[in-house]
């Protein structure tokens, strides 16, 4: 390698393979951020004039209700679901990593709602939410089921078990890719030791598959940070204000004259709230590894 | 293919086990039960739904006495079924191609020379930290800028698809690349191939395991995506399956077996699929988040 | 390496397929397209009857319709990307105003077919309308006031309809104890709140008074206490789910007979009748006060057209607009949709408005409130979560007071000077 580095120069033709859809890249994803990160110091409502505004629109952000409530729900919401996932994902792939019979048919099924859309897999649970759950509480006459949870306060639960619902595919099959990769021979060795259930996943599994844990949290949070289409489908951001996540709010507000600069801040203190989180996982993650290998 | 293989050689080992000890019937019956109610009662609502008409719907979760067929040829039509299939096609297919035929030569050259050359190791950490800009960050901007371009249509949106997969196939494909040697290029070179031929002919050929996971994820997220095409596509005849059922939600007013007849005919041609390809598509997935 | 050459091979050819279908969609083109886009859901069936009418008449020109459930923010991406529909038939609200601020529709004010609008309607869509063009012609109006089941209320032993707020609430109590739902309130979709909210505002609260309320000169907090009151007295006698039903199931339930009225417009009642093709239903004007001489019919536009100045098709979207205005298309808009014309000489006659179309034909009408409030004030954001507290069990004088300050707040928020 190094006595050809110093040797002949890279063929023009490799920068043609990189250059044009480089150039392509910036002018279609990263023209649009600065450009975003620049109307977020005006007051440009998509048409017409502007100026600079300096900070303004960001100090408005934080002292608009809607926004700050908008941030509150979609943390709250990224945290459960993404604790709530992994665990029930980890069960199910440790579980589905035993003697089980059926063992490949029901990987299979359990990775079905990855392949759904999120938008009509929301509309569906819509329905199972206003019409067929109220029925049913009404059949075991159980008032807690009498309304549709969608027009309660607690309508953001009802998103999460639809995140839920669809999220559990694709973290399951990563904790079992963790989990087969496993060699089942330290397991023999520890039953050997008389080591204990909890015990065996606590010093051998968790350590084992630390790395997939990793890869799950990152993409979890990163992808409920931007949670939207179930709610359109479900709630619309409603009732009140209560399920409008930051996505759904730049999409809602943004297209409105008023609002266009305002929500480019929004979207940036998004950017810069989902790097801050996801560099910040990383690195603990990461420690966290060293120190268990 | 070697993502598949991959998996598979990991399947005997929880098998060889099986075999020293009993089968834990406890186990599986509890992981079937949860699969049966939970991930395949609300499929199996949709299906009874859309085979029922109203009169039927007193009880949702019985088994529709007669069955009406008519319900899917109504949505079809009222959904402008084919044009919105065809166009999330177009957008799928395409999108796949040319990912796969531009985004595996930008990566390789990256990859391959990025520690050699300050230019494409300043490449690789640019796609590589666009990786954090989410969509919805660029959403409003970029909506005025794909106006101003008339690209606000099937075309525009598969380009746009194309140009923003690189920073993740950038990422899965120079994992990839690392573990290809350069003594086959270095083979071709001394044979006098030229540098497009030692990457079409040597190169390209030996992707082809990561060609299929990022076609699948290419696949998952195109045919499935609702906010892009939410955004960017106005014109009633260029839109795609997603967002005509998000359209048509307000038409179907409380035809609910109609609705759902729709939700079935946009999910079925995914579903054939995993039937069909389930093992790949498993495989590509996972190959694609765990390097 | 077989497999994946057939499936790559499967690939192209299923892309050929599609680009030779695709193809074949624009290759007509000779023929002009007009893209018509509606903010409304529920009369799409009669704009595709009247469509394949002039398509039949005309058959050079295709008229694409689009009626999305969340048209009013897909028409402000739209705006966003420059590139509105060439026809658009929106309501006389916020979102016509968005369209109209941007300078982007052709003055329509020396039309032909404008002429044959009454003034009135003409004036409800320049007082919302920046500067005196005519932007869009009044075609629709609609008329808020309680639907009501006309069957239920004789079982519950009453035979005339209330004139008065005592009258409502007691014939409320009356069908409550004979197992009747008084109301049906789906509030799961927030616009619905607006029907009971204006109605009451319109009644209570002066004209003048969102003239003071942008002036930054009054609040919500100290005139709309009364409003709020009456507000959440209705509510209590509403279906026991109502933040959770939805528009659609709850006039599936008033058409069942699952409850006795709805406080909405008179386009509940053709889609209740498309349910149930016999329910008797009549509308009467909402009795919001004790005297029943300031009670008053709240009216506004529920369909106006605009064209988009932009538009390569001018000359085919003013056709389209002419033949959907005549006289005979009207009225069977009108008919289908149960809806008041606002073109002169086109009366409603059905029997399920009896209660109200006199005081249609009389003007003796005034506008939905909501109509003038600043765009990106969602009053509806704040009515559901009153309808959350109250189920909640919060008490009425706190949900009040909580309710009308986040009014004031989002007001104040949205109100911004350009």
């Amino acid at each position: 390698m190094k006595s050809r580095k110093k040797g002949k120069k890279i063929p023009l033709t490799y920068y043609m393979m990189v250059v044009p859809i480089g150039i392509l890249f910036f002018i279609f994803h990263t023209v649009p951020f600065l450009r975003g990160v620049f109307y977020s110091f005006t007051n440009w409502t998509g048409y017409g004039s502007w100026k600079f505004v300096g900070l303004k629109n960001y100090l408005y952000m934080f002292g608009n209700s809607n926004i700050t409530d908008a941030y509150w729900f979609t943390f709250k919401f990224a945290l459960f679901a993404t604790i709530l996932v992994n665990a029930i994902a980890l069960a199910i792939a440790i579980g589905l990593n035993s003697n089980i019979k059926f063992q490949s048919l029901l990987k299979a099924v359990y990775f079905v709602p990855y392949m759904l859309g999120s938008l009509i897999v929301g509309f569906v649970f819509k329905f199972i939410f206003s019409n067929l759950i109220p029925q049913f509480g009404h059949l075991i006459h159980l008032p807690i089921l009498y309304n549709n949870i969608l027009g309660t306060t607690h309508a953001w639960i009802g998103i999460l078990i639809v995140t839920i619902w669809q999220g559990l595919a694709f973290n399951t099959l990563i904790y079992l890719a963790g989990l087969q990769s496993v060699d089942p021979e330290i397991y023999e060795a520890a039953a050997l030791d008389g080591v204990g259930p909890w015990q065996k996943f606590r010093d051998i599994t968790f350590p084992l598959i630390a790395p997939f844990f990793t890869i799950n949290l990152v993409l979890s949070v990163k992808g409920y940070l931007m949670v939207f289409d179930q709610i359109m489908a479900m709630t619309n951001g409603g009732p009140g204000n209560s399920t409008t996540s930051i996505s759904v709010e730049i999409y809602t507000q943004g297209f409105q004259g008023s609002q266009f600069a305002i929500q480019s801040a929004n979207a940036v203190v998004l950017f810069i709230v989902v790097l801050v989180i996801s560099l910040i996982q990383l690195r603990i993650l990461n420690k966290r590894e060293e120190k268990l290998s | 293919m070697q993502a598949n293989v991959e998996v598979k050689s990991n399947e005997p080992k929880p098998k060889k086990r099986a075999k020293n000890k009993h089968i834990n019937w406890t186990l599986t019956s509890v992981l079937m039960v949860v699969a049966i109610f939970a991930i395949l009662g609300p499929i199996y609502i949709t299906i009874v739904i859309a085979l029922k008409d109203p009169s039927q719907m007193t009880n949702i979760l019985s088994l529709p006495k007669k069955i009406h067929w008519e319900n899917f040829a109504n949505a079809w039509s009222m959904t402008d079924f084919p044009r919105m299939f065809f166009n999330t096609l177009f957008i799928t297919v395409v999108n796949i191609i040319f990912t796969i035929l531009t985004n595996s030569m930008a990566a390789y050259v990256i990859t391959r020379y990025r520690l050699k050359n300050k230019f494409f190791n300043m490449m690789y950490y640019y796609f590589i930290s666009a990786m954090f800009i989410p969509f919805n960050v660029i959403m409003l901007p970029l909506v005025k800028e794909v106006s101003a371009f008339h690209m606000d249509n099937i075309l525009g949106i598969t380009f746009l698809y194309i140009v923003f997969g690189l920073p993740q196939s950038i990422f899965l494909y120079s994992g990839f690349v690392k573990g290809i040697p350069t003594a086959l290029e270095e083979a071709a070179i001394m044979d006098g191939a030229k540098p497009y031929q030692v990457f079409f002919k040597v190169i390209f050929p030996l992707m082809k395991p990561m060609h299929a996971t990022v076609a699948i994820l290419s696949f998952m997220w195109t045919w499935n995506d609702f906010l892009m095409p939410l955004v960017l596509l106005s014109d009633p005849h260029q839109q795609t399956l997603q967002l005509a059922q998000y359209v048509f939600q307000g038409q179907f007013s409380t035809q609910y077996n109609l609705a759902f007849a729709s939700y079935v005919l946009v999910l079925l041609p995914v579903l054939l699929m995993y039937v069909f390809f389930q093992k790949y598509i498993i495989a590509g997935v996972t190959s694609g988040s765990v390097k | 390496m077989k497999k994946s050459t057939k499936l790559l091979v499967g690939l192209a050819s299923m892309l050929s397929l599609s680009l030779l279908l695709s193809g074949c969609g624009s290759s007509s083109s000779k023929s002009t397209t007009i893209q018509f886009f509606s903010t409304k859901t529920e009369n799409a069936s009669t704009y595709k009857q009247l469509i394949s009418q002039f398509e039949k008449k005309n058959p050079n020109i295709k008229v694409q319709l689009s009626s999305p459930s969340n048209a009013g923010t897909v028409l402000k991406s739209d705006l966003a990307k420059n590139s509105i529909p060439d026809v658009m038939a929106v309501g006389g609200d916020v979102n016509y105003q968005q369209v109209q601020k941007a300078g982007v529709l052709e003055d329509l004010s020396g039309e032909s077919f404008t002429k044959t609008t009454m003034p009135e309607y003409q004036k409800m869509i320049t007082s919302i309308s920046k500067g005196n063009k005519l932007d869009a012609v009044p075609y629709a109006t609609n008329a808020s006031g309680i639907v009501y089941n006309k069957t239920l209320f004789a079982k519950a032993g009453i035979t005339k309809t209330p004139t008065t707020w005592n009258e409502l609430i007691t014939d409320a109590k009356t069908l409550k104890a004979h197992g009747i739902t008084p109301f049906e309130m789906p509030f799961q979709d927030s616009w619905t709140t607006m029907g009971v909210f204006n109605q009451l505002d319109s009644n209570m609260i002066s004209s003048s008074w969102i003239n003071k309320r942008l002036d930054n000169k009054t609040t919500f907090l100290s005139s709309h206490k009364g409003v709020m009151q009456k507000y959440l007295t209705l509510c209590k006698y509403a279906q026991s789910d109502y933040m959770g039903t939805s528009y659609n199931d709850g006039t599936k339930a008033l058409a069942e007979g699952k409850a006795a009225m709805m406080i909405n417009g008179n386009f509940v009642i053709p889609q209740a009748k498309q349910l149930k093709k016999n329910i008797k239903l009549d509308m009467f004007k909402m009795p919001v006060n004790n005297d029943s001489s300031k009670n008053k019919v709240t009216s506004g536009i529920d369909v106006a057209f605009a064209i988009s100045k932009k538009s390569k098709v001018q000359a085919a979207d003013k056709k389209f607009v002419k033949f959907l205005m005549s006289k005979k298309n009207s009225q069977l808009y009108n008919k289908q949709q149960f809806s008041f014309s606002a073109i002169k000489g086109v009366a409603q006659k059905d029997a399920s408005l009896e209660g109200i179309s006199s005081y249609l034909t009389s003007g003796n009408v005034v506008n939905y409130p909501d109509h003038y409030y600043p765009d990106g004030f969602d009053m509806t954001a704040v009515l559901t979560q009153t309808g959350v507290n109250q189920s909640k069990g919060m008490s009425d004088s706190k949900n009040i007071t909580a309710t009308l300050k986040k009014a004031d707040k989002a007001f104040d928020s949205a109100n911004v000077k350009d």
